[in-house]
């Protein structure tokens, strides 16, 4: 709080030390009331709504992720300003009526210029999730007492444990499930923003920025009891940010200088949810209970608590300048803190009531914890420092030079033993790990500008420093070329490479697991030859070429390439070792009138991993039969295109688009055959996805206030993946939600009717 | 306190630029005798309201170009920007923009590459009536170049840009910053809490390289796999966690819902559907955040 007072009284002390000559004044233009926008136009007042048929089948979230399509009355959308010489208001909206809904206001005065806004977005998860849970509180799942009793006296009952499997678990549930609560997964962001500037034809530029957002609704957690036993349920979302943000700019001879303080504020209005578990409703423990249910056990909880995202606020600060020298130079520094905090009352060990270490406080109250909170906090600094200079023509050099450090100041905390799945109580003491991190990046860059393009070079370094983790430091330098070539007013071509080196200190693939035990384990628990790909040894290159080319006035094409790759292999044996991306575009503009428009454009776009890993049993393998590997790829053809077309210049309009993309993903297994996985079947379906969109509407201006719009969308999408598509509500280990967001053909016709004024 | 001390010295020596005067003599109301679609728009923005001079402002001596125009002696000496280069461009808008975002400009990758600002903004022909963009929505600009992204915000795990709930702005600044990608925060963390403040933490167990980068595993622009991840799940754990039995065990086709063996560990949303909390957790309980 002190910082802060601080900090304000900084700003206030800067403000009020002001001592600008206002400029000369120029003589003031004729104090007229402006006329308002005409009709038509960027900033012209209207009016519309709408009326629609909408279709869409089978009933797939994914039609309305994000947005609103309502059948029947849409919109209304308007746009209002009226201004004067010294004052201009401005309000917009759009679908006023839907759960999309957007409303934004500018107003410009001589005192304050004011930018608000309110904005709702959906995201829609699933429709017609299905779930033996019902909502019994705000946070809290329940299931049918007489439900979980019949399901836990049947497994308690059924002799021997090993005809517990899939197929008796699945004809016990299905009665119950065949009966489940149906509802959707969704939730939405209501979010405010201001943006308020304080005297804005003032030399000093003073900001007052607010946002809120409320955030509310459920979306999919896998919330599970154990190996066999996943209980998907709908997390509760209410969620609210808020922040307050000062910015203030001022000139000074030959620059300016900058300070920012910024309040950030998250608060759940819940600190965790409980779910029952289906299979109990009493509690029950044994040291196999987080393998229920099966032939290893029948116990478990009653229920289940998941821990939600606690309060947690940030306050950020930073101050800056910027100073022009000589030869076309200039200087600007920054330098920034903020501090993270975050003190939520923990939860207690487990709902388990059976586990006796966890329920070892007088007359049988929750153990006590070793601290009741976190007391967390991460500070941050940053600190920038650029020098831009053209000392010479055609000459441009550029140093910066960045720095960010993340310090996890939270006190470390010693937890004595751990409930696993709230089943069964693991006395393996662990220590909370607060991983801190701090990068610093060096770069030197010079161009040339040649009569017909330039040519540039650069050189950079980055530096990665960590805590808790399997290296210490790494540094990758990277050299780049880029250049850009125009040789006729028709054509410009770029192109830019880069490529870097990027190498650990040392790596200690123990340290960061061995991090959060009391006592070192005793056999390692992952694999030594592992490299972590975020600061595994790695070389990367980057390419990118561009051309464009205006053949004439009305013709515009341009194509694109670009590459990425890292490259890990001969340098790690397992995890990631390869990482590519690519993608090559065509686009064309054509207006060969004033009264038609077209363009086109086609991408294709791939992204491949290769990795490799090790299959082992109770302890690490050093068979390499027992090795694997996996190439994951997503293969993308885009294409898109469309025409607008002035039937009768102001009069008819015709606008007409399509898009297609298809994806194709697959996962390429190899394993050595007499090995542990001993065989793999690559899975061909990895989320391929077809997506279809043809729209076109046809505007009609009636009168010069009147315009009547006809249009029609239809919209076809295809998913197709192992993993997901044709989910049920019960499958090996679990309940799923089973919501559907996946195939789905949408048709939409509407009706607008604007009015202009 | 250094940097209040800074602040205050040089807030008492600042002076503002000073404008150019306008040509005596001349109503910029005269531009539009000739140039009347041009201020159907304009004539509502800043420029025709508070700029000085307006007109001849940027353009130069609008009434020698008016003169030379009636005697048929062609536009000259007006100052066109359609005729000036890039930097020419930049370096007159600049003389009144080079402030708060625009201040970092100069030397950023955008002028390295020779953009100038009426690459996307128009002061007369704009389409958006946020910062005179030249197309409507600001993705529409930025794709032009960037046709990858264009393509990669088509897939079906996305962020709500093609809805317009956000566009490239809501996380870049095209005009420059400091933090690479020219992101509009310190870092990617911080720029992706503004949104996801949930994630922020601290929390009682941490997770790596959430801490460190949400990019290690989601792809902003936009994914095939749920909830933007760059790979899918287990495979994409699988790269950093090959630890004994079920981490490191090889799932394939058998074990997806089209296979003889389906496993809670391959089914829906694989590994999380035990770690639930795997960008961080505070129960007690959470050492492998599945609580």
């Amino acid at each position: 709080m002190k910082s802060i007072v601080c900090l304000l009284l900084i700003f206030a002390a800067g403000v009020s030390a002001q001592t600008t000559e206002p400029p000369a004044e120029a003589p003031p233009p004729a104090e007229t009331a402006t006329a308002p926008a005409a009709p038509g136009g960027v900033f012209g007042n209207y009016f519309d709504l709408g009326v629609g048929l909408v279709s869409f089948d089978p009933r797939s979230s994914k039609f309305l992720e994000y947005r609103d399509v309502p059948e029947g009355l849409s919109g209304p959308s308007f746009r209002f300003g009226t201004e004067t010489a010294s004052t201009t208001i401005r309000l917009s909206g759009t679908n006023l009526s839907q759960d999309d809904l957007q409303v934004r206001a500018y107003v410009d005065t001589p005192l304050v210029r004011a930018d608000i806004l309110y904005d709702q977005i959906p995201h829609r998860f699933g429709f017609d999730a299905r779930s033996i849970e019902t909502r019994a509180a705000r946070d809290a799942y329940g299931i049918e007492d007489t439900t979980q009793q019949l399901f836990q006296s049947r497994l308690e009952s059924t002799n021997p444990r090993s005809a517990i499997n899939f197929a008796f678990l699945r004809a016990l549930v299905e009665p119950a499930l065949n009966t489940a609560n149906v509802f959707d997964v969704e939730l939405r962001r209501d979010r405010g923003v201001l943006d308020l500037q304080i005297l804005p034809e003032a030399a000093v530029d003073t900001r007052i920025t607010y946002f809120q957002e409320n955030r509310h609704g459920t979306r999919g957690a896998g919330t599970s009891f154990g190996f066999g036993n996943v209980v998907e349920t709908p997390e509760p979302v209410e969620y609210r940010t808020r922040e307050l943000g000062l910015n203030a700019e001022y000139p000074i001879r030959n620059g300016l200088v900058r300070g920012m303080l910024r309040v950030n504020e998250f608060s759940d209005a819940l600190t965790s949810y409980t779910f029952d578990n289906p299979f109990r409703l009493t509690d029950s423990t044994d040291p196999s209970a987080y393998q229920a249910p099966g032939s290893a056990s029948v116990n478990g909880p009653a229920f289940g608590r998941l821990s939600l995202p606690p309060d947690n606020r940030a306050v950020n600060a930073s101050a800056g300048i910027l100073y022009k020298l000589p030869l076309n130079s200039r200087i600007t520094a920054d330098v920034g803190f903020g501090r993270w905090t975050q003190d939520d009352t923990f939860v207690p060990y487990t709902t388990n009531t059976a586990i006796r270490e966890a329920f070892a406080g007088p007359g049988g109250t929750p153990t006590p914890l070793p601290a009741s909170s976190l007391d967390g906090e991460i500070n941050t600094t940053t600190f920038n420092l650029q020098f831009t200079s053209k000392p010479l023509r055609n000459t441009n050099v550029t140093a910066r030079y960045r720095s960010y450090d993340l310090d996890n100041d939270t006190p470390r905390i010693t937890i004595p033993g751990y409930a696993r799945f709230d089943a069964a109580w693991q006395p393996t003491a662990r220590i909370t790990v607060p991983y801190s991190w701090g990068s610093s990046r060096a770069e030197l860059l010079a161009s040339y500008d040649l009569r017909l393009g330039s040519i540039e070079a650069g050189v950079r370094q980055e530096k990665v420093d960590r805590t808790f983790r399997e290296t210490r430091e790494t540094t990758d330098n990277i050299w780049h070329i880029a250049g850009d070539v125009r040789p006729a007013s028709w054509l410009v071509a770029r192109a830019s490479y880069e490529t870097g080196r990027r190498r650990f200190d040392e790596y200690d693939f123990e340290r960061s697991e061995d991090a959060s035990f009391v006592v070192h384990p005793a056999a390692p628990g992952n694999l030594p030859e592992l490299r972590r790909f975020d600061q595994a040894n790695r070389n990367s290159d980057r390419m990118m070429v561009m051309l464009q080319v205006t053949p004439m006035d009305t013709l515009t094409l341009s194509m694109n390439a670009a590459r990425n790759q890292d490259d890990f292999d001969g340098h790690s044996n397992y995890g990631l070792l390869e990482w590519e991306t690519s993608a090559y575009s065509i686009e064309a503009d054509y207006s060969p009138t004033e009264r038609v428009s077209a363009f086109l454009f086609a991408t294709m776009d791939e992204v491949r991993g290769f990795q490799r890993g090790r299959q082992s049993a109770g302890t690490i393998s050093t068979n390499p039969l027992d090795d694997w590997t996996a190439e994951n790829t997503d293969e993308a053809q885009t294409l898109g295109g469309g025409v607008n077309f002035a039937i009768i210049p102001d009069r008819i309009r015709l606008d007409v688009s399509a898009r297609y993309q298809s994806v194709d993903g697959s996962a390429d297994l190899f394993s050595p055959p007499g090995g542990a996985p001993d065989v793999a079947f690559s899975i061909p379906q990895v989320d391929d996805t077809r997506i279809v969109t043809l729209s076109a509407e046809l505007d009609y201006t009636l009168l010069e206030s009147w315009e009547l719009a006809f249009g029609g969308w239809l919209e076809r999408y295809r998913i197709r993946d192992a993993q997901t598509t044709g989910s049920q509500p019960y499958m090996p280990g679990g309940f799923f939600l089973a919501e559907n967001n996946g195939d789905y053909h949408g048709n939409v016709v509407y009706l607008r009717a604007t009015y202009r004024f | 306190m250094l940097i209040a001390i800074v602040v205050l010295l040089l807030g008492t020596t600042q002076e503002a630029a000073t404008p150019a005067m306008p040509h005596p003599g001349f109503d910029v109301t005269e531009c539009q005798t000739c140039h009347e679609e041009v201020f159907r728009d304009f004539s509502h923005t800043h420029h025709a309201k508070k700029v000085a001079g307006s007109c001849a402002e940027c353009h130069g001596d609008v009434a020698a170009h008016a003169k030379s125009m009636m005697a048929g002696e062609g536009p000259n000496p007006i100052i066109s920007f359609k005729t000036m280069t890039p930097s020419q461009v930049n370096e007159k808008c600049l003389s009144c923009h080079d402030k708060r975002r625009q201040a970092h400009w100069t030397g950023g990758v955008h002028d390295r590459r020779g953009l100038s600002c009426t690459t996307c903004h128009s002061v007369h022909s704009f389409k958006a009536d946020r910062a005179q963009l030249k197309t409507v929505r600001a993705s529409d600009l930025c794709y032009s170049c960037h046709q990858g992204q264009r393509a990669q915000m088509m897939r079906t795990s996305h962020h709500p840009v093609r809805e317009g709930k956000m566009d490239c702005g809501s996380c870049h600044d095209p005009h420059g910053s400091s933090t690479k990608g020219m992101l509009k925060a310190d870092s990617v963390n911080e720029l992706c809490y503004s949104c996801h403040t949930e994630k922020r933490g601290p929390f009682l167990w941490e997770h790596a390289p959430v801490r460190e980068n949400c990019s290690t595993c989601h792809q902003p622009h936009g994914s095939n796999h749920d909830k933007l991840l760059v790979a899918k799940m287990p495979y994409l754990c699988q790269r950093c966690h090959l630890n004994t039995r079920h981490p490191g065990t090889l799932y394939d086709l058998r074990n997806t819902q089209l296979g003889a063996n389906p496993s809670n560990r391959v089914v829906e949303h694989a590994c999380k559907n035990c770690h639930q909390n795997v960008h961080g957790s505070n129960h007690p309980s959470a050492p492998y955040l599945g609580r």
